[in-house]
């Protein structure tokens, strides 16, 4: 039996087939000390990961929402949106390898992308999964 | 009002009038909102000017068929998704709505039960005035 919450595996699994891509993923993309970001562009970074319990009588579950951050700069949304796309491809419907559980779900739930202030776009998107132990 | 379980949700709704049933699920529905914006509220971050009073819960039309009801952030603090996302002069994600929405999930049966009580109460006690 699984001891502990997923969190651990599921970023393990996340990062895993989220390098599938080919572009750097980060837990947080690196800053440079004056704060500015020091992240070669474009890249993609593993954000919240927010998990509700999903047990039965029997089984223990979980029913997460993890966010994945895409950040480039460029004059256009056109690179971050196909990097999406290639996200979307490797995650919506996919499977997950979480060590101890099985992934009975993984749908994307909304993608969004904004161009901030220093010129760079960052684009985020939320994938619902389910998992139980196993 | 402490309502234990669905069943009695169920049968108090069976065994009123209809135009009651109504207004009970509107206000059920409210108040559902309005404890995720406590809680959406309660998980903003602090220093943000004016965002921890600007998480607000508002009724909304409907349909015949759909009582709905909305827990949304007003102009004041239109900056709430930069913080929400990791956008902010700070650059962390925030995410208090992810949090709350995915705290609410597994309860939302023991929420709603709640709302339903307190909306229930509130009515029997306009009744209670009313008739007095």
């Amino acid at each position: 039996m699984t001891t502990t919450a997923p969190g651990t595996a599921l970023a393990a699994a996340l990062y895993e087939a989220l390098s599938r891509i080919g572009i750097p993923v980060h837990a947080v993309p690196p800053q440079l000390s004056d704060g500015g970001s020091d992240a070669a562009y474009p890249c993609i970074s593993i954000g919240e990961v927010a998990m509700g319990q999903w047990d039965d009588s029997g089984t223990r579950g979980f029913d997460f929402v993890a966010r994945v951050h895409v950040w480039w700069r460029g004059g256009s949304k056109a690179p971050g949106l196909a990097i999406q796309d290639e996200i979307y491809s490797v995650l919506h419907r996919g499977s997950l390898t979480v060590d101890g559980w099985k992934d009975i779900l993984l749908d994307r739930q909304m993608s969004d992308v904004t161009r901030l202030t220093d010129g760079s776009f960052h684009g985020v998107c939320e994938y619902r999964g389910l998992l139980t132990e196993g | 009002m402490k309502i234990t379980g669905m069943d009695q949700a169920r049968a108090i709704f069976r065994e009123i009038a209809p135009r009651e049933v109504r207004n009970l699920g509107r206000a059920t529905v409210l108040g559902i909102a309005r404890r995720l914006a406590v809680d959406a509220s309660d998980r903003a971050p602090e220093s943000e000017g004016d965002l921890k009073g600007s998480i607000k819960a508002k009724r909304e039309r409907g349909s015949k068929t759909v009582l709905a009801a909305s827990t949304a952030v007003s102009r004041t603090a239109f900056y709430w998704r930069y913080l929400e996302y990791g956008q902010g002069p700070d650059s962390v994600e925030h995410a208090f709505f992810l949090k709350s929405v995915k705290a609410f999930e597994p309860d939302l049966e023991r929420v709603f039960l709640d709302a339903f009580g307190d909306a229930l109460e509130k009515r029997l006690l306009r009744l209670k005035r009313a008739a007095a």
